[in-house]
């Protein structure tokens, strides 16, 4: 299932290394297109960032969960739209279960107004989120979790004081209509982790809207 | 050249066709993808893809080469790309 992403660890890392002179297309393609993050079974490290409550939030906060589902999510996106209503009901679900939705916004906001935190707060009160919607202003959570897109779901599991990737990718099989999924990956791989199984299926594509990063 | 709507199929009398027309898009085929589990199709298309929007391939089948640029690209950029390809 790793196979996918293979390719782009290992390309990035030969042309630097064989091809110099394609240094320059390397460098802009980089930020935008693969962001080399955290893999099936890694150790992901505690972030902090700033919650539409004003407050911020770090997994420290959750000294019970079993786990996360943290979803890379935005205002503006149509697919993210098309799951908010899902998001939702995954935290109704699984927050009591020790597993809580944890959403981050990896949008720059200079892209996308809708972005803005501000938006971000006001989109929160308007549905009644139940979870955290932080704001990766740096976007270095984002980078480090490899989000390319949104929405992006990754399910982690504390093993001990750490947390380890299970599951990265889509939230099940059918963005455009919730009444025709028939694969529920996200439920699927909670649902095993809570049952001491191994998560099945762990990695996934799906279309969406392309993160925005800043111009570094 | 082919572009390639992945908006959802409801929407598409009342925003799809309509976005088209305002941007001009008469110059290609618009074709609207409408395959529902994507991550049977995504790695089909390239394996390189991520999924994300938008996206570009590009095809010489002559050379039987294709390149997948998951990013948005501007002219000058699109048209680097393209070079490598003529």
């Amino acid at each position: 299932m790793n196979a996918v992403f293979k390719p782009l660890l290992v390309r990035p890392a030969r042309l630097l290394a064989g091809l110099p002179l394609l240094l320059a297309l390397v460098a802009w393609q980089q930020p935008e297109s693969a962001p080399l993050g955290y893999g099936i079974g890694d150790a992901v490290a505690d972030f902090r960032l700033k919650n539409v409550d004003g407050r911020t939030v770090s997994m420290a906060d959750f000294p019970k969960a079993k786990g996360a589902i943290i979803v890379f999510t935005c205002n503006h996106c149509p697919f993210s739209r098309a799951y908010e209503d899902r998001v939702i009901a995954l935290n109704q679900r699984f927050l009591s279960q020790g597993f809580p939705v944890i959403a981050i916004n990896p949008n720059d906001p200079a892209a996308y107004e809708e972005d803005s935190f501000e938006n971000m707060k006001a989109r929160a009160k308007e549905k009644s989120y139940s979870f955290p919607y932080l704001a990766d202003e740096t976007q270095s959570v984002s980078r480090a979790f490899g989000a390319t897109r949104t929405p992006h779901v990754v399910v982690i599991k504390r093993e001990g004081d750490k947390f380890m990737v299970q599951y990265i990718g889509t939230i099940d099989d059918n963005s455009q209509d919730a009444g025709g999924v028939t694969r529920r990956y996200v439920e699927d791989a909670v649902n095993n982790l809570l049952a001491g199984k191994p998560v099945g299926l762990n990695t996934t594509k799906s279309v969406g809207c392309a993160i925005k990063w800043k111009n570094v | 050249m082919l572009l390639i709507s992945l908006d959802f199929e409801a929407p598409l009398k009342s925003r799809v066709l309509p976005f088209g027309k305002s941007r001009r898009l008469s110059c290609c085929p618009v074709w609207l993808l409408d395959e529902t589990d994507q991550n049977a199709f995504i790695g089909r298309v390239n394996p390189t893809w991520n999924g994300g929007l938008p996206a570009t391939l590009i095809v010489n089948p002559g050379q039987g080469r294709r390149k997948l640029l998951s990013t948005p690209l501007n002219f000058n950029q699109l048209r680097v790309e393209l070079s490598h390809f003529l």
